[in-house]
């Protein structure tokens, strides 16, 4: 700030600043319901800018190459309607329909269990084990759907992220400018270096992630194929998808599959097979993919994640606990970017009040 | 102001502004309707800059999305001498005075009107600013940064290996005038 300017001016526009500040936080706090839609829609975007990049590069304007590239988004859509989708919706109805035998096997194996654990421990009482299990079992069920109406009147609105999508592709850079315009001079190249390498962190770690998440999925999958695991494609891909959600997302990929093999053929032996799979897998996955294609430069701490995923849950619900943990790492590349510049710029102008002359 | 021509600037700048723009309306287009907008005046200023020469319209157009529009007051520093630099400023409006520290004075290198350009090392090294530079008078400025060089580079290197070929004949150029000073000097010292 210019400091010849007049001491009320400044103070005018500290207030002036101060007051749109908090009338924006105020518009974004009422809007909260609406707000996930645009943040999947950036991510979106981040994901796709690549794509975007590759078609110019051939010479092909902006918006023709946004318009390509959704025709391509259009094409492989609907070759997984075509070739996948049938095969997750006879997964999910084979699954709805082989549920009460399912929950009849359950409660074999919980009685067997029971007298077991009765044998050993005399003071247990019968029966209560199968019946809180029973309790559990149908309640999951019944609630069931009210989840997933639930999710899906929250993304009801998802026919809008494909238009959002295409203005930030189309207009996010002019976006960015007009938002750098209000940082004062004094700040400028700093804001613009720093807004530039958050984009970079962020995107490649979200097509990081991305790319994880679908080899996960794929080698979950093939694994649970080759065990004869029934409905290997639905919990492949549950396992692949919760891979977003470090530590925890491995387990919930792993109850439905542990589960499944229990139910399937009551006995332990598949579901330690399982259990090694999954193992295989996260070790292959924490030693070899996700180094590889994410980086380690957003490793959160375990007890981070959980609580994150936790807190993310009581604010928004489903949807929160997902976008939880991406949020989270954006938040901590944006804060490490904006961190290292600020240090450099005080580091330099420690050394100009030390030296006279630059080097350079 | 004609009626005519005023009707004619409305629609240049309705066809400047809206849907055409998808479909890449030219610099062209916008001075056969006679737009007198901002883009036309700041690819104007461009077009002077010897770093973008042999650019096409449609290049030009591109770059004009690119510089960042900012305004000074007088005696406002733009940068400081070792200070982290990142790109170089265009003068559109004002007077810009480029100063440098020698032993605890200030000299004054050079002052740079409308079209000069100045602080391009910054757009190859990120080494620290070699001097100082001061708006004399309220002035407005085109700054074009490092980052978005790269981004150009990546999103369409025929533009890009360009402006970098432009730049490196800039400093060969400036490279000989440097030795040939120095020589020069060598000379006029060793004959006295």
């Amino acid at each position: 700030m210019n400091p010849d300017l007049p001491k009320i001016t400044r103070r005018l526009k500290i207030a002036f600043f101060l007051v749109t500040a908090a009338v924006l936080s105020a518009i974004l706090y009422f809007s909260r319901s609406i707000l996930p839609v645009f943040v999947i829609s950036l991510l979106f975007a981040y994901l796709l800018v690549p794509i975007v990049h590759f078609f110019e590069r051939k010479g092909i304007e902006r918006g023709v190459s946004i318009l390509l590239l959704y025709l391509l988004f259009l094409v492989s859509f609907s070759l997984f309607v075509f070739l996948l989708l049938p095969g997750l919706i006879r997964d999910v109805e084979s699954f709805t329909s082989r549920f009460p035998e399912y929950q009849k096997k359950m409660t074999v194996i919980t009685t067997r269990a029971e007298k077991a654990a009765e044998r050993l421990f005399p003071s247990m009482k019968a029966g209560a084990l199968s019946e809180k299990l029973k309790g559990y079992f149908g309640d999951a069920l019944g609630r069931l759907p009210g989840i997933l109406i639930s999710l899906f009147s929250r993304i009801s609105s998802l026919i809008l992220i494909p238009f959002i999508v295409f203005f930030y592709l189309k207009d996010g850079n002019s976006f960015k400018r007009r938002l750098l315009e209000f940082v004062p001079n004094r700040f400028f190249e700093m804001a613009l270096c720093i807004s530039y390498e958050m984009e970079g962190s962020v995107g490649k770690y979200l097509r990081g992630q991305m790319l994880d998440c679908i080899v996960v999925g794929l080698l979950s999958i093939a694994g649970l194929s080759l065990l004869k695991i029934p409905n290997a494609l639905l919990i492949g891909t549950i396992a692949g998808a919760s891979n977003i959600v470090p530590y925890l997302g491995p387990v919930i990929g792993f109850v439905p599959a542990a589960l499944t093999a229990l139910l399937e053929y009551q006995s332990l032996m598949p579901v330690l097979q399982v259990a090694l799979l999954f193992f295989i897998v996260q070790l292959l996955d924490n030693s070899l993919i996700s180094p590889l294609v994410v980086g380690s430069s957003v490793n959160l701490h375990p007890l981070l994640v959980l609580f994150v995923v936790m807190a993310g849950g009581s604010i928004g619900g489903v949807l929160g606990a997902i976008l939880a943990v991406p949020v989270t790492s954006i938040l901590k590349v944006a804060f490490e970017v904006t961190m290292r510049y600020l240090n450099q710029y005080s580091l330099m102008v420690r050394a100009r009040a030390g030296t006279e002359r630059p080097t350079a | 102001m004609e009626r005519r021509t005023q009707v004619i600037n409305q629609f240049g700048l309705f066809l400047s502004e809206v849907p055409w723009r998808f479909c890449g309306t030219s610099y062209r287009t916008m001075r056969l309707f006679g737009a007198k907008n901002e883009k036309v005046e700041i690819i104007a200023v461009l077009r002077e800059v010897p770093l973008f020469q042999d650019l096409s319209h449609r290049e030009f157009e591109k770059l004009e999305t690119i510089v960042h529009k900012r305004s000074y007051l007088s005696s406002e520093i733009i940068f400081e001498e070792m200070e982290p630099g990142v790109g170089l400023y265009i003068v559109q409006e004002g007077k810009v005075k480029i100063t440098s520290q020698l032993h605890g004075r200030e000299v004054v290198i050079t002052e740079m009107g409308k079209g000069d350009f100045f602080g391009e090392l910054s757009l190859l090294d990120d080494k620290p600013r070699s001097a100082t530079a001061m708006a004399i008078e309220e002035s407005k400025l085109l700054g074009f940064y490092r980052p978005d060089l790269m981004e150009l580079i990546d999103a369409s290197p025929r533009l890009g290996a360009r402006i970098l070929f432009n730049l490196s004949r800039i400093l060969a150029e400036r490279l000989r005038e440097t030795t040939y000073t120095l020589v020069e000097k060598r000379n006029e010292s060793r004959s006295s």
